[in-house]
């Protein structure tokens, strides 16, 4: 068994592809030779080190499987430790069990999770206790209010900007924003160390979206203070500008690679949405992209009967397709009107009103399909429709449509009825997955008016919009009721599309299978899990402390639907973290890979999350088609 | 006195409340009786249980935790063994009460009008419109100016003595045989008292009616009584004519209580002591413990027996029966009022509200 | 001063107190930042334009350049006139988004308004009546729990009962049945309960209270001296007084429960009333719709006051008009 001491890359900017594939081979190899099969015990058959003597060092094998299996443990820790104390100008070490700091005392810092939730406090209080056993750091569980912790600990409120020497390079904060407001000396008000309180959105169908992570200067996300030591903005930018998937999986398998390796956050795991249906309906994937194909789902016999009901938390603020911008409403609005588009169990694009092809990634072309009518007066859906929608009212300065900012620098035109060409100023070929491009059909002459008088509350509260009686076949289902309070009600859409097109499930040709449908807003939990239950509802989302009782019972099929949000440990790498001592280690590679390597994310799926979740190694999920396992 | 049968004959009434300390006996076995046109008037001091005895007669006080023995016969008919539903017949139709504090003594949300009309129509059958016919002509009766339209208006609108007419005329609308009066003139000023009595007086003649007066007050006595019930902590001490008692005083209780009146020279002090603890009487004469002339034989026993001293006057007192020197206390001496103004006690004869 | 001259007079002051409110709200939105012309502001910067010239656009368009008193008077006019302006976060008419709610909200409050009206005092004076009993014990312990067991945990407790359990009722308010239906009467049963229990509580103690001192009244005496039946004492005389202390209480103790305990038992039982609506205008930040509920339930107090002080003299005669 080959193995290579990870202190040979402690200088080296990013793991590059080959050897992210012949690390892959090894822990594939590790597994197979049945080493890995004590979790806690990583040294094995090596040099035999046990780390707290401080001279010795564990032979690891290399990254990707980071704090997996044998690179999980208390002398891996210990290891990895020790490099951190080497590279630090302070001296850290070991005092048996025990991390010390300079001045000889025990290693204290403090955690922060989301104050009232349980799942959040067992979880901080696991990792206390793995990084006490393992590393031998004494750790204080507190509990906080979220927004508390993002108003005083994780935000700047008045970001300062400045400069700083990242990588090297001379990096300017010319547009400092709270949540990265410059340089690591630039903080938060309060100072902390460590904090669960927040999770992130991976993005696995765009990871590009990622990127306002390391633009150093211009991010969204990085309140931590992370400096990245390989070169992100290089690596997104080659994504972005990939011409072939396979060039853009490249560009994110080193990235994601590299993430893997810093930890720039401890990444822990992935929870899964549990979300329980009626028994008798048949249908329901347990897929990331849930429900793409509702027309096909029916209840009992595949023939049109019965009513899908679903209940929802929160109110909808319009039904109006131009403004909405939850994600409830989405669904509310879906029911009666298709996207442009969708994204099926394989997270393939999947057409609805036309399908989008591309040569390039620069220039995409629109096809849409010829059996799309309004409802009358408005006849038949056509490229001018969509054309004028982009030009007049989402490219429009006076209309604050809640597509506005996807269709910037974009130049569509018409080149056929039923087709019209979008040409971006530069290439991307994930556009599709960025949701951009998907546009509800407006008829022309419904919003002409409003367009010519630059009427924007005309146009928020036109009530064909905000009913959506201009939907014709447009959707699975006609909406007969919006009661704001309550919710919205549906009957079945006789005339629907999509019965008659070639792609998808056979049963589209029937869809959907439900005469009718309803959305009810049901705010309490309590009542939500109650109507599932006897059956008025026939599905809603269950929390996972109730996972074995739902799943138990007969009423009830529960499905575990994975997601791209993750759980992290965040390590303060600003000057206001790590109060244990001088120097923050936090800002040493090794030494976030050795608080990774003492926490065991089987243990804490399994312990805390009842196994409802998947462990999180890097910052895509198994299923995204850029994790780097897809490319073995 | 009818010999054969009096309107209201009260035999060995014993009124007892069950109270967290024990058994309290507010009235022990007393008699008394009242015939058709004459006042009797029970007089003592504050707690001498008067109260409870007039108001056992009809048993408007509350059962439990009051318990009422003994006899209450009323024109021949034993009040105290009637269901509760005949004897709400007998209340405010056959025997009325006037209450000592008009202000309280009327429900403040009604009219006046509505409160005596109340009393009526729970009893007779009349119309709306004769109930009131009958009540502003009470009104009216009573004195009260410009009846007619003073029967909407609230008591508040009433002065003290207006309101006593009212509950005057409120007690008379169902043409009682008996009038109970408990202490109906000690909230009035001294002008007024004596008009409402004056009233009384007149009402007494024109419904021919019987009224047992309560009253601590001798002075009113003097002006109303035909006959006295002396009482003294639940017991009767002594009983007779107004005249004989004022004239010659048995009981050196009552003899105390005389001379508190400033006719009789009191000098405002009043009688010293206090009354014995209602849970737990003393053995023999109540009044001995704050009797002068008390004695041996005053401590022991029962209460004594009454004496007829003189023609219907009844004393209850050892001095007056067997073996007894009568002259000790019959002394004509006004006796040691001299020099009780300097006594400050608990409990004094005088305008007490009760 | 004869009542119907106090009527009027009441009637006035409470027009001018609500034109007080009015007027106060109207400066407090006038010196505050309008959310629309900020948020025109964000979108032209955002898209690389010039907030200013946006904000002045936007300031144009709301007529928020118009002097103050001329936008005043436009103010008092559409508050006045029932057109409260558009919420942006129902997309519709405030005024509808009021009445809607109040719709189903009337629908659970006047039942739970009445009975509570009615078995408060009834329990109180039944308690005080049978005063230190069992039967005192019993309606004072039902009384404490309903007051003390907070409505939303207990409604979710007989949600689970009737409607998990047994299934008897709808777990999800079904809002298209007809109002005066067995499908609502159902539906609204357990609400109605959870609210009655709430509220009657302190209603029933306030009675208790107030009747155990009229029923000790000497004009209690009087009544049974006249051949009052204690049945009739009671109503007549015990209740009647006790109803002076209590009006008092009651209109303002039902204000204060309309808002908070409606919000809470609206929320479990995800009836969309008055409660849910203002709490939702509050958290979504609804300029318009917070300030339609805040002139609505303003209007209710004033009404209710207005309401309680007639009442009050109309219960106890006692109180003078003059000196009010």
């Amino acid at each position: 068994m080959s193995r290579r001491d990870i202190e040979d890359r402690d200088d080296s900017r990013h793991v590059d592809r080959r050897q992210w594939l012949s690390a892959l081979g090894l822990a594939g190899a590790v597994t197979l030779a049945g080493c890995s099969g004590n979790g806690g015990d990583g040294g094995d058959g090596s040099d035999g080190g046990d780390g707290s003597d401080g001279g010795e060092s564990l032979t690891l094998p290399d990254f990707p499987e980071f704090g997996v299996d044998d690179l999980y443990g208390r002398d891996v820790a210990h290891t990895l430790a020790e490099r951190a104390f080497e590279e630090s100008e302070y001296d850290y070490s070991f005092d048996g069990d025990t991390m010390v700091n300079p001045d000889g005392d025990q290693v204290e810092i403090n955690i922060y999770h989301s104050a009232g939730q349980e799942t959040s406090q067992l979880t901080a209080d696991f990792i206390a206790q793995e990084l006490g056993q393992n590393l031998g750091i004494s750790v204080t569980v507190e509990a906080i209010d979220g927004t508390r912790f993002n108003n005083e600990y994780w935000t700047q409120p008045e970001p300062e900007g400045g400069t700083d020497t990242v990588n090297g390079e001379e990096v300017t904060w010319e547009n400092p924003t709270p949540q990265n407001p410059g340089p690591r000396s630039v903080t938060s008000n309060e100072s902390w160390d460590m904090s669960i309180v927040f999770g992130l959105n991976t993005y696995p169908l765009n990871p590009l979206t990622n990127s306002v992570f390391f633009d150093g200067a211009n991010p969204f996300y990085n309140p931590v203070g992370y400096y990245p030591q390989f070169d992100a903005q290089e690596l997104f930018s080659q994504a972005r500008q990939a011409t072939s998937t396979d060039e853009l999986r490249e560009a994110f398998v080193e990235i994601f690679e590299n993430l893997a390796y810093e930890q720039p956050y401890i990444t822990l795991l992935f929870s899964d949405d549990i979300v329980g249906y009626n028994p008798d309906l048949e249908g329901p994937i347990e897929n990331f992209s849930n429900g793409w194909d509702l027309p096909a789902w029916y209840e009992g016999e595949s023939n049109v009967s019965g009513s899908y009901d679903t209940v929802t938390s929160a109110r909808f603020t319009t039904l109006n397709p131009l403004f909405n911008t939850e994600n409830g409403a989405g669904e509310a609005i879906e029911r009666a009107l298709d996207p442009a588009y969708t994204f099926d169990e394989e997270q393939e694009y999947f057409p609805l009103l036309y399908d989008m092809s591309t040569e390039d990634g620069e220039v995409w072309t629109f096809d849409i399909r010829e059996n799309l009518q309004f409802s009358e007066p408005y006849g038949q859906v056509t490229a001018e429709d969509f054309i004028y929608l982009v030009q007049e009212l989402h490219q429009a300065d006076w209309a604050p449509t809640a597509a506005s900012s996807s269709w910037d620098g974009v130049t569509v035109e018409q080149t056929g009825e039923f087709q019209f060409q979008a040409t971006l100023e530069s290439s991307n070929i994930l556009w599709p997955k960025t949701y951009d491009p998907t546009l509800y059909p407006i008829p022309k002459d419904l919003v002409q008016p409003y367009v010519e008088e630059e009427d924007v509350e005309g146009l928020q509260q036109d009530e064909e919009l905000l009913e959506l009686q201009f939907a014709g076949n447009l959707g699975p289902f006609e909406l007969t009721e919006w009661n704001r309070g309550s919710g919205t009600e549906y009957v079945r859409n006789d005339e629907y599309y999509l019965r008659d097109i070639d792609e998808g499930p056979d049963l589209f040709s029937e869809g959907p299978l439900f005469e009718e449908a309803s959305i009810s807003v049901v705010q309490e939990q309590a009542s939500r899990l109650g109507a599932l239950e006897t059956g008025e509802a026939d599905s809603a989302a269950i929390p996972p402390e109730q996972y074995e009782s739902y799943n138990q019972n007969d009423n009830v099929t529960v499905r575990q639907v994975p997601t791209p949000y993750n759980t992290i440990l965040s390590v303060n790498q600003r000057a206001n973290g790590w109060n244990a001592g001088p120097g923050n280690l936090f800002q040493l590679v090794p030494f976030r890979q050795a608080l990774a390597a003492a926490i065991s994310k089987q243990d804490l799926i399994d312990g805390v999350y009842r196994g409802l979740a998947s462990p999180h190694f890097t910052w895509q999920p198994r299923w995204s088609e850029f994790y780097p396992v897809s490319d073995e | 006195m009818a010999d054969d049968q009096s309107l209201l004959e009260v035999e060995d009434l014993t009124t007892t409340f069950s109270t967290d300390n024990g058994t309290l006996t507010a009235v022990d076995g007393v008699d008394f009786s009242v015939d058709t046109g004459e006042t009797v008037c029970i007089v003592g001091e504050s707690g001498s249980g008067k109260t409870v005895a007039t108001e056992s007669v009809t048993k408007i006080i509350k059962t439990p935790p009051g318990q009422i023995e003994g006899t209450v016969r009323y024109k021949g008919r034993d009040l105290l063994s009637l269901p509760e539903s005949e004897l709400r017949q007998v209340r405010g139709n056959e025997i009325a009460h006037i209450f000592q504090n008009p202000q309280e003594a009327m429900n403040h949300c009604y009219t006046v009008g509505w409160q005596i009309t109340e009393a009526l129509q729970i009893h007779q059958d009349v119309s709306d419109d004769e109930a009131r016919a009958k009540a502003v002509d009470l009104l009216d009766r009573v004195g009260i100016a410009n009846a007619s339209a003073r029967f909407d208006d609230y008591p508040h609108e009433f002065s003290g003595g207006q309101k006593q007419r009212v509950m005057i005329a409120m007690a008379l609308v169902g043409d009682p045989d008996l009038l109970i009066a408990d202490e109906p003139t000690t909230a009035l000023d001294v002008t007024v008292q004596a008009q409402i009595l004056r009233l009384l007086d007149d009402l007494q003649d024109e419904f021919d009616m019987g009224i047992l007066f309560v009253t601590h007050d001798l002075g009113v006595v003097a002006e109303i009584a035909d006959r006295i019930v002396v009482m003294y902590a639940g017991k009767v001490m002594e009983r007779g004519d107004v005249l004989d008692i004022f004239d010659h005083p048995g009981h050196p209780y009552t003899q105390q209580l005389l001379e508190c009146l400033p006719e009789f020279g009191a000098t405002g002090g009043g009688i010293p002591g206090t009354l014995p603890d209602p849970h737990d009487p003393p053995d023999g004469c109540r009044f001995a413990p704050r009797c002068e002339y008390a004695e041996e034989a005053c401590r022991t026993g029962e209460q004594p027996a009454e004496i007829e001293v003189a023609l219907d006057q009844h004393v209850s007192c050892v001095h007056y029966g067997p073996g007894g020197n009568p002259s000790i206390v019959r002394s004509e001496g006004l006796g040691p009022g001299d020099e009780s103004g300097s006594v400050g006690g608990d409990s004094e004869v005088g305008p007490a509200d009760d | 001063m004869g009542f119907g001259r106090y009527l009027s007079a009441r009637v006035l002051w409470a027009g001018v107190v609500s034109l007080i409110i009015v007027t106060v709200t109207f400066l407090m939105l006038a010196a505050a930042p309008n959310p629309a012309v900020r948020q025109a502001a964000t979108q032209a910067a955002l898209q690389g334009g010039d907030p200013a010239a946006a904000a002045e656009r936007a300031r144009e368009l709301r007529g928020l350049n118009e002097p103050l008193h001329v936008r005043y008077f436009d103010f008092i006019q559409s508050v006045y006139t029932l057109d409260w302006g558009w919420s942006v976060s129902r997309s519709q008419p405030v005024m509808e988004a009021v009445t809607q709610a109040l719709y189903y909200t009337a629908q659970y409050s006047i039942p739970w308004t009445i009975l509570t009206i009615i078995l408060g005092p009834l329990v109180g004076v039944y308690s005080a009546a049978n005063m230190y009993s069992w039967k005192d014990h019993a309606a004072t312990g039902f009384a404490f729990f309903g007051y003390a067991i907070p409505n939303f945990f207990f409604g979710i407790i007989l949600l689970l009962v009737f409607g998990v359990w047994l299934e008897w009722i709808p777990i999800t308010y079904n809002t298209g049945v007809p109002v005066f239906s067995v499908e609502n009467a159902i539906q609204l049963a357990i609400p109605v309960f959870v609210l009655v229990t709430g509220s009657i509580g302190a209603v029933m103690r306030v009675s208790r209270n107030e009747s155990a001192e009229f029923q000790n009244a000497d004009f209690m005496k009087t009544a049974k001296a006249k051949g009052v039946s204690p049945l009739r004492a009671y109503a007549y005389h015990v209740m009647r007084p006790t109803l002076v202390p209590l009006s008092t209480t009651l209109v303002g103790q039902l204000l204060a429960l309309f808002l908070g305990a409606s919000l809470l038992v609206e929320v479990v039982f995800a009836i969309p009333g008055l409660g849910r609506l203002t709490y939702e205008a509050l958290i979504a930040q609804d300029t318009n719709l917070v300030l339609g509920t805040t002139l609505f339930f303003t209007f209710v107090a004033v009404i209710g006051n207005l309401i309680e002080d007639l009442v009050f003299t109309v219960l106890d005669p006692r109180i003078s008009y003059d000196d009010r």
